[in-house]
């Protein structure tokens, strides 16, 4: 007899029955989300019936079973109530099942506290989950770069691009960032021409690994090809986006323009965009507002791809607003980041769009509070808000998972991975079209 | 329930509040203009008129203020000089609403009276922002003088540290040349020492790292030139 936690998803997973029979039949108890309902009625709402189908299947055995019981986790980021089962019936031994990596991640206190706790995760077999180190990896990275001549940009007037030829550079809007210079050419495309000191043979291989790679996304600003200067590397072409507007300003801007409807489309896209690029293990490391170019809410462009985290070519660029883990300037070269570094920017560039302030924004003082990254200032109950203000006004618009996500990303670092964003958002949009429509009849 | 649960317009316009910036970083000159910056100061690489290189990196900041993106939407500039009386250039504004100006020296140095007045106009500043909406980043104060107050500096000197210590300001002091007392001037920044600047390489680099404040101001670089040794 044993207690065990099943998160929904297992119950999707091949062959999950016979185990699910053995533990029954071993007179276990199945303790499931207290939510699961809403999850069945979201997966029909997306037209997954199938999926939903199985669960419900799955919980009306059980149920009439008498084995089954539900328990509140918060979307599975606060297992509070499962560590009091936990406590009270110390004498059973407790599986918990699950999945998402996420999951397993918030569940992994339960592991740590309790040496009778296991958790597992289903693929024909109950397959454990190891504790994954967080040493950052190393990058490629050399010590003295002797293969590059380093050129000076600022006097060249024309680049060579071994596809597209001789292309002669348009100086008069240029645009000056962190590790080189972007000017236009004059058939719509845009040269970035690194400084000397990002004029590496490490950024020369990383580019020539990136040109390898197939990127069939219109809305990532791909290199397109290595920039030579009388043969010495300079930096890399890329398409130009026209009549498109940083995401930066738009932002300033109090995202004028735009109806909040819009602002959850954006959010939409662009994560669609990011998790184009992780599921091909690319990260895209100088995640930042002024990275993302918007033309309309369907069209969001990811720009400036080329300092992206290739293999284990390092991203050299961060800003120090979009990034959790501090990085000295060594750090950035030699070092690679992970996917759950990552989830800073995302979680704070979609909040910044959604409700229009920053995460760290403190209401009382006007001040965002960037000393202060862990401070986040907007409640998951919301009988606590007496006084409703145009942050609060938004943040109470948020489906009450995305204000889950959030919450327990910003103060506990329990990250929701992109699946999970991407579907919560699609829904919410899905939603409000119909009730849109409704309304309209 | 799964999609927000009041009436919640998501297609209606968007009611805009009536501001210019959503984001706003205050930033406050106090600029000694007294007699003694007319004077021409000799150093290792060379003589400057400090009243003009002033004048001349104030008009380059504003310039790049001015032709940046994202600086010219969220920096709100004030600018109070200090020479004879204290002058009010401009109370916080958009760089693109200011008028071109150049200061003139002469008079006495009323510091203290100058960043009294340069804290008042900040906490009124910060109300508005409280009233409206609007975020702002840590207000920074560059405070500049290159000799002795000559009025009644430490209440002001309080109230600034005060500001400094409860982490609502953030306060830059500079002495230019060597006639400035370094010890008047930390009394109105307990957190960074003031540094010295001598010569117009010192004048350019102050104003080319706040520059760059004033488009990332989470970039700490002008920290890291404060924190380096005179």
């Amino acid at each position: 007899m044993a207690i065990v936690f099943i998160e929904e998803s297992c119950f999707l997973a091949p062959g999950f029955i016979n185990l699910l029979e053995n533990l029954v039949n071993d007179g276990s108890l199945i303790y499931v989300e207290q939510q699961i309902e809403q999850t069945i009625t979201n997966l029909k709402a997306q037209n997954r019936f199938k999926e939903a189908y199985i669960i419900e299947g799955y919980l009306d055995i059980l149920e009439s079973l008498a084995v089954l019981k539900k328990i509140t986790t918060n979307s599975y980021f606060d297992f509070s109530h499962f560590d009091r089962v936990i406590k009270q019936n110390q004498n059973l031994s407790v599986l918990i099942l699950t999945q998402k990596e996420s999951v397993y991640k918030n569940v992994l206190d339960l592991k740590n506290k309790y040496k009778h706790v296991a958790i597992a995760r289903f693929s024909q077999n109950l397959i454990y989950w190891d504790d994954n180190s967080n040493d950052a990896l190393d990058a490629f990275y050399l010590d003295n770069d002797q293969y590059i001549n380093k050129v000076d940009i600022e006097n060249l007037d024309y680049v060579y691009s071994p596809k597209y030829g001789h292309l002669c550079l348009d100086k008069r809007k240029t645009f000056k960032g962190g590790e080189g210079i972007l000017y236009p050419t004059y058939n719509n495309q845009l040269c970035k021409l690194y400084f000397k000191d990002h004029q590496t043979y490490v950024n020369f291989k990383k580019l020539n690994a990136m040109l390898e790679i197939d990127i069939h996304n219109p809305f990532i600003n791909w290199p397109k090809d290595i920039l030579f200067y009388k043969n010495d590397f300079v930096g890399y072409l890329m398409d130009e986006v026209k009549a498109a507007e940083s995401l930066d300003v738009l932002r300033i801007n109090a995202f004028k323009g735009y109806n909040i409807f819009e602002r959850y489309l954006i959010s939409y896209n662009l994560l669609l965009n990011i998790d184009y690029l992780h599921k091909r293990n690319i990260i895209v490391g100088d995640l930042k507002l002024d990275n993302i170019l918007i033309k309309s809410p369907e069209e969001v462009y990811l720009v400036d791809c080329g300092s992206c985290q290739i293999g284990d070519f390092a991203c050299n660029v961060c800003h120090p607003e979009y990034t959790k883990r501090v990085y000295t300037a060594d750090e950035l070269k030699q070092k690679l980041r992970t996917v759950e570094d990552e989830y800073y920017p995302i979680n704070k560039i979609i909040f910044e769009i959604l409700i229009g302030k920053n995460p760290n924004y403190n209401r009382y003082s006007g001040e965002v509070d960037i000393e202060n990254k862990n401070n986040f200032y907007f409640p998951l109950d919301l009988s606590e808000i007496k006084e409703y203000t145009g942050e609060l006004y938004m943040w109470r618009g948020l489906s009450e998972r995305m204000r889950t996500f959030f919450y327990y990303y910003f103060k506990e670092n329990k990250i929701t991975y992109l699946s999970e964003w991407i579907n919560e958002l699609e829904l919410y949009i899905k939603n409000a079209q119909a009730m849109k429509i409704k309304g309209e009849r | 329930m799964t999609y927000n649960d009041f009436n919640f317009d998501l297609f209606g316009d968007y009611k805009q509040p009536n501001i210019d910036s959503s984001l706003k970083l205050p930033l406050c000159l106090v600029l000694d203009n007294s007699g003694s910056m007319s004077i021409r100061t000799k150093s290792t690489r060379g003589s400057i008129v400090k009243i003009d290189e002033l004048n001349s990196n104030v008009e380059k900041l504003i310039n790049y203020i001015k032709n940046d993106p994202k600086a010219s939407k969220i920096c709100d500039l004030c600018i109070i000089t200090f020479g004879g009386r204290v002058n009010l250039v401009t109370d916080y504004n958009l760089v693109e609403n200011i008028s071109p100006f150049r200061l003139v020296a002469g008079g006495n140095t009323p510091l203290g009276e100058a960043v009294g007045l340069a804290i008042d106009l900040l906490n009124k500043r910060r109300d508005h922002y409280i009233e409206n909406g609007i975020e702002h980043y840590k207000p920074i104060m560059l405070i500049m003088s290159d000799g002795e107050p000559t009025d009644s500096y430490i209440e002001s000197a309080r109230r600034c540290s005060e500001k400094v210590s409860r982490k609502e300001l953030k306060v830059y002091p500079v002495g230019i040349g060597t006639d400035f007392r370094e010890d008047i001037l930390q009394e109105f920044s307990p957190l960074i020492n003031p540094k010295r600047i001598t010569d117009m390489a010192g004048f350019v680099r102050l104003f080319e790292l706040l520059s760059r404040s004033t488009s990332n101001p989470t970039d700490d670089s002008i920290d890291k030139w404060f924190n380096e040794d005179i």
